[in-house]
């Protein structure tokens, strides 16, 4: 770069070496990545049930992805943390397949699954809930439930359907309603009873308590902890940090598209001020 | 004799009608269904439907009439293989352009329609001409109608397929899943549903429908069996209309709408059977009712809206180094000139008289196609409708040749009457997004042929009308030779007007509004004004296209100004390269120019515009130009590496000039009026408040941050600030009430606003970019522009040097001649600030500027904001997720949550109220947040 004309104002230069300060970061991040893949995991490597290696995305020209790491072992209940437009969602979104990486790798019990499409992810057991967008809002509660078991034989999807029905009786009475027709808290229980239908090798949770009142809160909350204690491996997306921890035991908290910090959850409170830093900016 | 005249008498001719309408009207709901099936599924107008079931039904005729196939057996055949083209064009096709806008996928079912006409005239002709087969020959009498095999047919197999559909899509699982994957994708594919399976299998049902359909209809719609059967844009549109009636969701309703324009159509053709045009007419105010409802409910307007045009062709900039050699700078005149020489071969070479008109059609379907290119390619609204401007400023010109006015006069009339009549059919249009554009468009330019051009002022009840090429003094241009000249030398003043504009503001403005209709309002460009413009403008030319092709036809009637000509003009456009001039001249050598050489030939045409179609939509979607670009680019960056490297490229941001002079004057305000005063705003979109109550002032010269979690409704509260959202309460921007006044306006009144993505205008250059800023203040005349006055240069060069120095200001110089959408999103943010600055906004609001920005960066975009406040003086509204840079720049913070503000102070605060920390981390009770308190 140039230096500044001696007739501009130094103000004016400011801003040019600011500016330039960015574009060049810029250029330089368009240039080769040069992936570190340092970050320790929390129990030590080899044995996870899935594994992300510095997976990198992007939306366009939006990277929103940089490098990330990430081991989840089984038994595991993750809390992934972070600000509104860290990269929590488009990572789970990587696991599950609805999006690839556009570099790095995605590892499952033992497996590359990086080209996996989805809809063969959710047969090895990666089960994902989508925050508030998880139902089929033309299609009735009983036609929803029918297609969320759409990869299993007549009797077995009759089955879990029952068994669906049984965790979730207000459902059972609204079998023949459309699922755009229910409450929010309604629809929130639907689209976990999709999501229970299967029984996942790992459950991904994304947004569960958003827009809901407290009592169904604490009953979803309630289901999921039951879950947690019959040793499901879960990741679980939040914007309350409440739910979050009531739920699990790892922290993982997300900024700017990587994972800043990872650890167990009474290790947070040591990092309080990282958290602090996250979601308060000091 | 006279007991079957008697017998004829006696029917109820009403009822025999109204029964026949609901027969027929039961073919086009068919149709209709699939239409909805395709556009639930892949949000897809599939304008091949009529050519998927045609194919089928014409090889059924051929099958049982040449080689006496079984009625039934050819029937299966023929309807299994309709359903297997229907997969087809979707694993060929729609499945290669799944992220392509929408509206480019459409365009791709017109290329394959068009192959399946050709498909269908390249089956060998019936041997004997006899009616149209159907499995048994009866009639029946029926409370005083008549029946006959062909209605019976259609009144067993429609229903009984309707019902076995809904049964298929309501009761089995895999009709479910079809559904779910249509209501869900992503849903659909974590319950282990194959979504683009599940779209081949519509893409076959609607194949199998639209076979269905036209097999049974064929009899009624056709006397006999030769030929290609009529499947022209008359159908579709009827099948189309049944479509909209049905919302685009609901098949029954759809097959309700089909039987009640069947009954319409019979009605009308019972009581006014030389007036049958009127229908269509009809069909047109149908589809304008039923649109404006279905766009204005935001499932429709908003996924189309949005849909983005990467498909124009693009020209690298010259390298630096080369930029001093002759022969590169003067490429585009060295271009021109062969051009013309190109233009002048057939002038020189062909003697034959009809020969000699071929080519001349060929040029007035250039400038028909240089009308697209501004309307389609630049301004980004889809016109199927362009021939009903081109037949209007022929039926014009006829008419007034008629009354006595000279030719030139009247083709300029002509021009006139064309733009007019693009500006009222325009104003409307600008309401319908999209693809549905394309559907009103074409309802219109099927009424128009059908109905408007055989208007008694027009035709004087004639068939076609005759108008005698004039002799102007010496000249006369009887000559199909002088004709033709006549005809080059228009089609190349078109060529520089219209490059003139595209060179202007007009032209970018053009775009920007195209790319990125927000961001163009937010720099206070009038979306409105520039659509329509580019409406004028191109109704202007198709109106002269068509007076001069009254003059070449000298005998025409409205037959030369059918739908099917439209489509045929979007084929050259978009095989030339969409947006681009020169594409659009090799677009219509291919199209018109490639059948003229072989002897033209109706099915020749079919192939080269339907081949050329999908061929360069799937492999080259920039067009045939491209091709020749790249060429261009090869040899220069050849040249280039033989050019000694004296020095290494000098960097062009050098001097940086102080920014006061490059930008607009900002408007004299005094200094204690607040920049932004919100009181008691709210905003709800259907039932749900998304903004309730918000009071919130932006004192000049501050910085206020904006924060809440997902969904709190801050960009909301931004959008309402600049007009992007309806609301009420009082909002005052610099002290002036601007509750009435548009987001175009707002901004010229000093409101500056940046969106999430900074996506700005992915095909203007960042020059482009900043001088879109300042098109609001500074523009010429578009008479000035297009005669090129010393006027419209000087503004030129005033925009061009202002934008060059804001663009040096930002240290953008070695950007300055890059697309932005080949930038990242750092330096897209400088750019749109950039722009901000430009206009002349004073009162800035970024919404989220550091999202997608990496950590460094974001780090330094806090101070750059702020020197950016000091430098031109501004006041800013800032949202921003990054509580570092938000906490550091902010004087003040508001914190929203659930579209009310709980907290407003300092950054300090804010940060210890106890609302907004329980906001941010759960209730102060818990463990976590009740540590990091103790810790504060």
């Amino acid at each position: 770069m140039t230096e500044p004309d001696a007739g501009a104002s130094a103000a004016s230069s400011d801003v040019a070496t600011l500016a330039t300060a960015i574009l060049d970061e810029e250029s330089h991040r368009l240039g080769p990545h040069a992936h570190a893949g340092t970050r320790t995991a929390a129990k030590g490597q080899g044995d996870a049930l899935l594994e992300l290696r510095g997976v990198d995305f992007s939306y366009g020209k939006v990277q929103v992805l940089f490098g990330v790491d990430l081991a989840v072992y089984r038994g595991d209940a993750v809390a992934l943390l972070g600000t509104n437009g860290a990269g929590k969602s488009t990572l789970l979104r990587c696991v599950s397949g609805l999006e690839n990486p556009s570099r790095g790798t995605v590892w499952f019990d033992g497996r590359a699954i990086t080209a996996t499409k989805a809809e063969q992810r959710a047969r090895l057991g990666i089960v994902q809930l989508t925050g508030g967008n998880a139902t089929f809002p033309p299609l009735t509660v009983a036609e929803n439930l029918r297609v969320a078991a759409y990869q299993y034989g007549q009797t077995d999807t009759d089955a879990r359907v029952e068994r669906s029905l049984a965790l979730f009786p207000v459902l059972r009475e609204r079998l023949k309603v459309k699922a755009s027709e229910l409450s929010g808290g309604q629809q929130q229980i639907l689209a976990l009873a999709i999501a229970l239908m299967h029984d996942p090798e790992i459950l991904i949770i994304d947004e569960m308590s958003l827009g809901l009142a407290p009592v169904v809160v604490q009953q979803v909350v309630e289901v999921v902890q039951g879950l947690r204690e019959q040793g499901t491996t879960m990741i679980i997306v939040e914007q309350s940090l409440n739910v979050a921890l009531a739920l699990a035991d790892r922290v993982v908290v997300m900024e700017k598209g990587d994972i800043r910090f990872d650890g167990m959850a009474h290790e947070l409170d040591a990092q309080g001020d990282l958290v602090r830093a996250v979601f308060l900016g000091t | 004799m006279t007991g079957l005249v008697n017998g004829l008498v006696a029917f109820d001719l009403p009822r025999q009608v109204v029964f026949s309408g609901v027969v027929t009207g039961m073919t086009y709901g068919v149709m209709a269904v699939g239409i909805i099936l395709i556009y639930r599924s892949t949000r897809v107008i599939n304008f091949a439907i009529a050519s998927m079931g045609g194919f089928g039904a014409a090889l059924l005729a051929r099958m049982v009439i040449n080689w006496n196939v079984n009625f039934w057996v050819a029937f299966a055949v023929c309807v299994i293989l309709g359903g297997a083209l229907g997969a087809i064009i979707d694993l060929l096709v729609i499945r290669r352009l799944f992220d392509a806008p929408r509206v480019i996928v459409l365009v791709a079912t017109i290329g394959a329609a068009q192959l399946l006409l050709f498909a269908q005239g390249v089956l060998p002709q019936p041997k004997f001409i006899v009616s149209y087969p159907t499995p048994f020959e009866h009639v029946w009498v029926v409370a005083n109608v008549r029946v006959r095999s062909e209605h019976v047919l259609i009144l067993v197999i429609v229903p009984l397929m309707t019902i076995a559909l809904a049964f298929f899509l309501n009761r089995t699982k895999h009709g479910i899943a079809i559904r779910a994957a249509a209501a869900n994708p992503d849903a659909a594919r974590l319950a282990a549903v194959n979504v683009r399976r599940m779209s081949t299998a519509v893409w076959a049902m609607a194949g199998v429908l639209a076979t269905v359909g036209t097999i049974l209809s064929a009899p009624i719609t056709t006397s006999t069996s030769t030929g290609i059967l009529d499947l022209g844009p008359g159908l579709l549109l009827r099948v189309l209309v049944a479509a909209l009636i049905g919302r685009m969701v609901s098949p029954g309703i759809a097959l309700v709408g089909g039987v009640a324009i069947g009954v319409g159509e019979a009605l009308l053709f019972y009581n006014m059977p030389s007036q049958h045009g009127v229908l269509d007419l009809a069909l047109f105010v149908v589809v304008l009712v039923t649109l404006v409802p279905l766009v204005r409910k935001s499932a429709i307007g908003t996924t189309h809206a949005r849909a983005r045009w990467s498909f124009s062709p693009r020209v690298r900039p010259i390298p630096v180094e080369l930029e001093g050699v002759w022969w590169v700078k003067r490429l585009p005149q060295i271009g021109a000139l062969l051009a013309v020489v190109l233009g002048l071969i057939p002038l020189l070479l062909v003697s034959k008289a009809s020969q000699q008109q071929l080519w001349s059609r060929m040029l007035l379907y250039t400038i028909v196609a240089l009308s697209l290119t501004v309307l389609t390619g630049w301004a980004g609204q889809l016109s199927l409708g362009q021939f009903a401007f081109v037949g209007l400023g022929a039926m014009t010109t006829a008419s007034l040749v008629h009354e006595g006015v000279g030719f030139f006069p009247a083709v300029i009339a002509a021009a006139i009457v064309g733009g007019l009549a693009a500006l009222v059919i325009g104003t409307p249009a600008l309401r319908i997004p999209g693809l549905f554009l394309a559907v009103a468009t074409l309802a219109f330019a099927v009424a128009s042929a059908s109905w408007l051009f055989s208007r008694s002022i027009f035709l004087h009840g004639e068939p076609s009308v005759t108008m005698p090429r004039a002799i102007i003094g010496s000249l006369s241009l009887a000559s199909e030779r002088t004709y033709y000249a006549l005809c080059l030398i228009v089609l190349m003043i078109v060529i520089l007007a219209i490059s003139r504009i595209r060179r202007s503001g007009f032209g970018r403005s053009m775009i920007a509004v195209r790319d990125n209709e927000r961001a163009a309002a937010s720099v206070g460009l009038s979306p409105t004004r520039v659509k329509l413009t580019a409406f004028g403008i191109s109704g202007t030319l198709a109106g002269l296209a068509g007076g001069l092709l009254a003059g070449l036809f000298v005998t025409f009637g409205p037959e030369r100004f059918t739908a099917t000509e439209s489509l045929q003009v979007i084929a050259i456009a978009v095989i030339g390269g969409l947006a681009s001039i020169p594409g659009t001249i090799l677009g219509a050598l291919w199209v018109v120019g490639l059948p003229a050489a072989f002897s033209n030939s109706a099915n020749v045409a079919l192939l080269t515009s339907g081949a050329g179609l999908l061929i360069l939509l799937l492999f080259f979607p920039r067009g045939l130009v491209q091709v020749l670009y790249g060429a261009r680019d090869a040899l220069l960056s050849r040249a280039a590496r033989r050019l000694p490297t004296a020095d290494n490229a000098p960097d062009p941001a050098g001097a940086r000039p102080s920014i006061a002079r490059a930008t607009r004057a900002a408007p004299a305000v005094a200094a204690e009026v607040p920049a932004i005063r919100v009181r008691d705003l709210t905003v709800t979109f259907g039932g749900r408040v998304a903004v309730d109550g918000v009071d919130l002032v932006l004192q000049p010269g501050e910085v206020v941050g904006l924060i809440g979690s997902n969904g709190a409704g801050k960009s909301t509260v931004m959008n309402a600030i600049g007009g992007f959202v309806g609301s009420t309460g009082s909002i005052e921007v610099l002290g002036r009430d601007v509750r009435s006044v548009s987001p175009a306006r707002r901004a010229r009144l000093g409101l500056g606003r940046s969106f999430q993505g900074a996506e700005l205008f992915g095909d203007l250059t960042v020059r482009e970019t900043v001088a879109i800023a300042l098109e609001s203040e500074m523009h010429p005349s578009l008479a000035s522009v297009v005669i090129g006055l010393p006027g419209a240069r000087r503004v030129e060069r005033a925009v061009r040097s202002r934008a060059d120095e804001v663009v040096t200001f930002l240290g953008l110089g070695r950007f300055a001649d890059r697309f932005v959408n080949e930038l990242s999103t750092g330096i897209r943010r400088i750019v749109e600030l950039a722009c901000l600055i430009a206009s002349g906004a004073r009162v800035l609001c970024l919404d989220e500027p550091t999202a997608g920005l990496a950590q460094r960066e974001s780090e330094n975009f806090g101070p750059l904001i702020l020197d950016i406040r000091r430098e031109i003086d501004a006041s800013l509204l800032v949202i921003e997720h990054d509580m570092a840079v938000v906490m550091g720049i902010s004087d003040r913070v508001y914190c929203l949550e659930a579209g009310r503000m709980i907290c407003t102070g300092t950054p300090q605060e804010v940060r210890a109220d106890p609302l907004v920390i329980a906001s941010y981390l759960g209730s102060p009770q818990t463990e976590t947040s009740h540590t990091m308190s103790t810790e504060a």
